[in-house]
């Protein structure tokens, strides 16, 4: 049964969010696989769901292009593209994009690409070149492509300019946000996309700016006064992205009829909506819903994604280890980068060894009554990164019984034998 | 905005849910949005408006909507006299943006917390025979349906539909906004006065039918009733309301403040709540005033309790009554709380409890700290034996197979429930109760 999105079932029913019942919601994903070896992946249908009507909602009427960084699993970016309020992909590189272009139309790269062969099999297809726009933000990546092969032997090329959408608060915070590109201002994003208007080859189509500092920065954690702080600076970035964001797109718009303005993330996507300046939002992680996201106070997804790893050692009476560990998401390394381990409640890692070894000790009241050959549930930190691990996820959903099982099992990039980055 | 996790509890305590999502929608866009959304992921969505229902009519299970800040005046058409609001918009806050516009609803019940779209899906009333219900003048909605479509119901557009509409329980999709028929602004003139409970069960009709708005109550272990006529008076009458102290003193201290310890001492010593009752009888003395409409229809009621309330034929009232009072003395039960009599108009809306008839309402309460249930029971069983329809929004016991005769159009509201909520995203358990799965 493939994955599908769109409403199920003859009737609505709060039964439809199991999670909310946390222990029983992976007591039954742990049923549900008890046949399959470890380490498995499960995604659960019920909670995909949620999670993409969700984030449609919170765009509040704009399409949301698909980040498929946090994501990895094709079938899955699939099946959002077929709902009502999902258009396009962000991909990652160009090697994905091109990938995906045999059935998807409308991908952006959303980080700058200098993939020589890649770039030249985009530039001698006409249908990728229609279908792909590359991320760029200075002249350079325009010499690059054109160094690859000249405006007359290849298609035109679809540009976005990317920019800087961090907050240069001149306070104490100093500079908030990601260091990406480094057009910061009107002036400087319009100086690159007049670059791109004049020059022969390239046709410039869409521009981004991506608020990490906004979207992925979680406003309530357990400290309150880190929260506020969080909520200050989030208030006063936004407001001035907003005007110069504003300020640079309506500049750019003066020297070419853009497709797209993209903004935003999972973690901001009510917030960037309502900058009429954006045209398109982007989200991806608010799909698998890791872990980093129970701490957002305006939306709350959930829990899509997990994995199962085995008990295979005892230690001692308090310590049971299970096979597998890494599983550390991207972002700065620190704790709240590990996995955290759901079911059975009451485990924790022991902070000497962690989670990055072959193998995981686990310690808590749980540990005691964990048997060799028990099944452990983990939570994913982020998103995307879990798929790199796995070579397929194990779809769950209702049997039509009331049971949940296996209904499919669907491929990851790894799995179809791609690693991109 | 959206939060999670929040408990949503009613006003009087009998109902409570965690919703899996609250949402603040602000526009008819994000009312559609959170529709869609909801149904996308099968998950029931429901509008709870005040949360002063007694049942669990409002309670949403899976993503509730508060609409405080979907409310306010968005257009009035002071020729047609209607008004359109917002359907957050509290009762309360709608007179006072009337009243610029030399406006004023019809008629109200006690209550003015309610918003106006629970106010009409539920069936609130006030007294007067002459009078429908809130919803009887409606003259329009828009209602965001099981699809997440928004539709214009209104006697311009499909106006067939709008006896359904009008008052669909929440059933039929969520009201964005309510176009109502309002009057010109007009003064009430209010005589309060404590009669003999017996002459004035007699009389009770010819009263109702000889005045404007005329209602009693009586308080159980004693034999007064205690009276509120209330006359219409003419655009620009003078007023003579009461001053602010007296009403300080008549409606919160004695109404709620004395009340509040008669229930309390009541659930304390049982065997005392006769002597209070006649206390608080005598302590509510007359009065006369004449104010602005709203001022004098409504009341506030800080005591919390559980209520039952039934519309009968207007020739059953006295029966009724008796048979209650036989009941409360045979059973030896210590109610605190009065009866309430009033009356309405009939009206031609499919589901209200006024549907074809005129109407004789009594209803029942208890101290929110008793356990009504004996009573109300026993109390149903005598409204049922002289046709009675229960109140929407109030405690009752009936299922969708007792109601289905009590009401001509239930079918016909099930059917048009099918078509604009096939999948039940507007569903809650009550409405499973009362209408079928």
């Amino acid at each position: 049964m493939p994955l599908s999105l769109e409403p199920i079932g003859p009737r609505a029913s709060a039964d439809r969010a199991p999670w909310r019942d946390g222990q029983a919601y992976w007591g039954a994903i742990g049923a549900a696989t008890h046949d399959l070896d470890a380490p498995v992946g499960v995604l659960h249908s019920g909670a995909l769901r949620f999670n993409a009507h969700d984030i449609v909602r919170r765009a509040e009427g704009k399409p949301v292009r698909i980040a498929s960084k946090s994501l990895r699993v094709r079938s899955v970016v699939e099946s959002l593209l077929r709902l009502d309020g999902f258009a396009g992909v962000l991909a990652y590189t160009l090697p994905e994009a091109l990938w995906l272009a045999d059935t998807i139309d409308d991908i952006v790269v959303g980080y700058p690409t200098a993939d020589r062969a890649a770039i030249d099999r985009l530039v001698l297809s006409p249908e990728a070149a229609a279908r792909v726009t590359l991320m760029i933000d200075s002249v350079d990546h325009l010499d690059l492509i054109d160094a690859v092969r000249a405006p007359s032997e290849r298609e035109t090329v679809r540009i976005c300019v990317e920019l800087d959408a961090s907050w240069r608060s001149g306070g104490p915070l100093g500079t908030v946000g990601v260091h990406r590109s480094p057009l910061h201002t009107a002036d400087d994003l319009e100086r690159v996309a007049r670059a791109v208007v004049d020059r022969p080859g390239f046709v410039l189509v869409g521009v981004m700016s991506y608020e990490a500092q906004i979207a992925g920065v979680a406003d309530s954690g357990a400290n309150r006064a880190y929260n506020a702080a969080v909520a200050y600076m989030q208030r006063r970035s936004m407001a001035e992205l907003v005007e110069r964001r504003g300020l640079a797109v309506e500049r750019v718009r003066r020297l070419a009829p853009l497709e797209f303005v993209n903004g935003g993330g999972t973690g901001s996507l009510e917030r960037t909506t309502r900058d009429d300046s954006v045209t398109e939002l982007a989200a991806g992680s608010g799909i698998f819903a890791g872990r980093l996201f129970d701490a957002y106070t305006r939306f709350s997804p959930a829990p899509a994604a997990g994995f199962g790893l085995t008990v295979v050692r005892r230690p001692t009476d308090d310590v049971a280890t299970v096979l597998g560990g890494g599983f550390i998401a991207s972002g700065p390394p620190a704790p709240d980068r590990l996995p955290t381990p759901v079911s059975p409640s009451g485990l924790r890692f022991i902070p000497r060894e962690s989670a990055g070894e072959v193998q995981t000790p686990l310690v808590g009241a749980a540990a005691r009554d964990l048997r060799i050959g028990d099944r452990v549930w983990f939570r994913h930190a982020k998103s995307g990164e879990l798929s790199e691990r796995l070579d397929r996820f194990a779809l769950l959903d209702d049997d039509g019984h009331g049971r949940l099982s296996v209904v499919d099992e669907l491929p990851t990039y790894r799995g179809e034998g791609k690693t991109f980055v | 905005m959206t939060a999670t996790g929040a408990l949503w509890r009613n006003w009087a305590r009998t109902e409570s849910a965690r919703p899996i999502r609250v949402e603040r929608p602000s526009s008819p866009g994000a009312v559609q949005r959170a529709v869609r959304a909801a149904a996308g992921s099968g998950l029931p969505i429901k509008a709870a408006g005040a949360g002063h229902s007694f049942t669990g009519i409002a309670v949403a299970p899976g993503v509730l909507l508060e609409l405080d800040d979907l409310s306010g005046l968005v257009e009035v058409d002071r020729e047609r006299r209607l008004a359109t609001v917002l359907a957050g918009t509290r009762l309360s806050d709608l007179s006072r943006l009337l009243s610029p516009h030399g406006l004023a609803l019809q008629n109200l019940g006690d209550i003015d917390r309610q918003t106006i779209s629970g106010a009409i899906s539920t069936g609130t009333h006030g007294t007067g025979i002459g009078f429908s219900g809130l919803a009887g003048r409606v003259r329009g909605v828009s209602v965001v349906t099981g699809d997440g479509s928004l539709r214009r119901i209104s006697v311009d557009e499909s106006p067939e539909l709008l006896p359904a509409f009008a008052l669909g329980l929440g059933a039929l999709g969520v009201l964005v906004d309510v176009t109502l028929e309002c009057v010109d602004a007009f003064v009430l003139s209010a005589v309060e006065a404590p009669e003999p409970l017996e002459a004035t069960i007699a009389d009770a009709e010819r009263r109702a039918r000889s005045v404007d708005h005329f209602e009693f109550y009586w308080f159980p272990h004693t034999r007064v009733a205690l009276t509120k006529t209330n006359t219409r008076m003419p655009t620009g009458s003078a007023r003579a309301p009461l001053a602010p102290v007296k009403r300080w003193v008549d409606d919160d201290l004695m109404a709620n403040g004395v009340y509040r310890a008669v229930c309390a001492a009541g659930t304390l010593l049982p065997v005392a709540v006769p002597s209070l009752n006649r206390a608080a009888t005598r302590l509510t003395g007359s009065r006369r005033f004449a104010d602005h409409s709203h001022r004098v229809f409504t009341t506030t009621r800080t005591v919390r309790f559980a209520e039952m309330e039934y519309a009968l034929p207007v020739a059953a009232l006295p029966a009724v009554l008796e048979e209650l009072a036989a009941l409360i003395e045979e059973r030896r039960w210590r109610i605190s709380f009065p009866l309430e009599i009033r009356f309405a108009a009939a009206d031609d809306l499919w589901l209200s409890t006024a549907s074809g008839r005129e109407s004789a309402y009594v209803a029942v309460h208890r101290y929110y700290r008793d356990d009504h249930e004996p009573y109300f029971r026993a109390a149903e069983e005598i409204f049922r034996r002289h046709s009675g329809r229960p109140h929407w929004g109030k405690i009752h016991y009936l299922g969708a197979d007792e109601l289905r005769e009590l009401y001509p159009h239930f079918d016909d509201f099930v059917g048009l429930r099918n078509e604009v909520d096939p999948r039940r995203v507007f569903a809650n358990a009550y409405l499973d109760r009362v209408l079928g799965p």
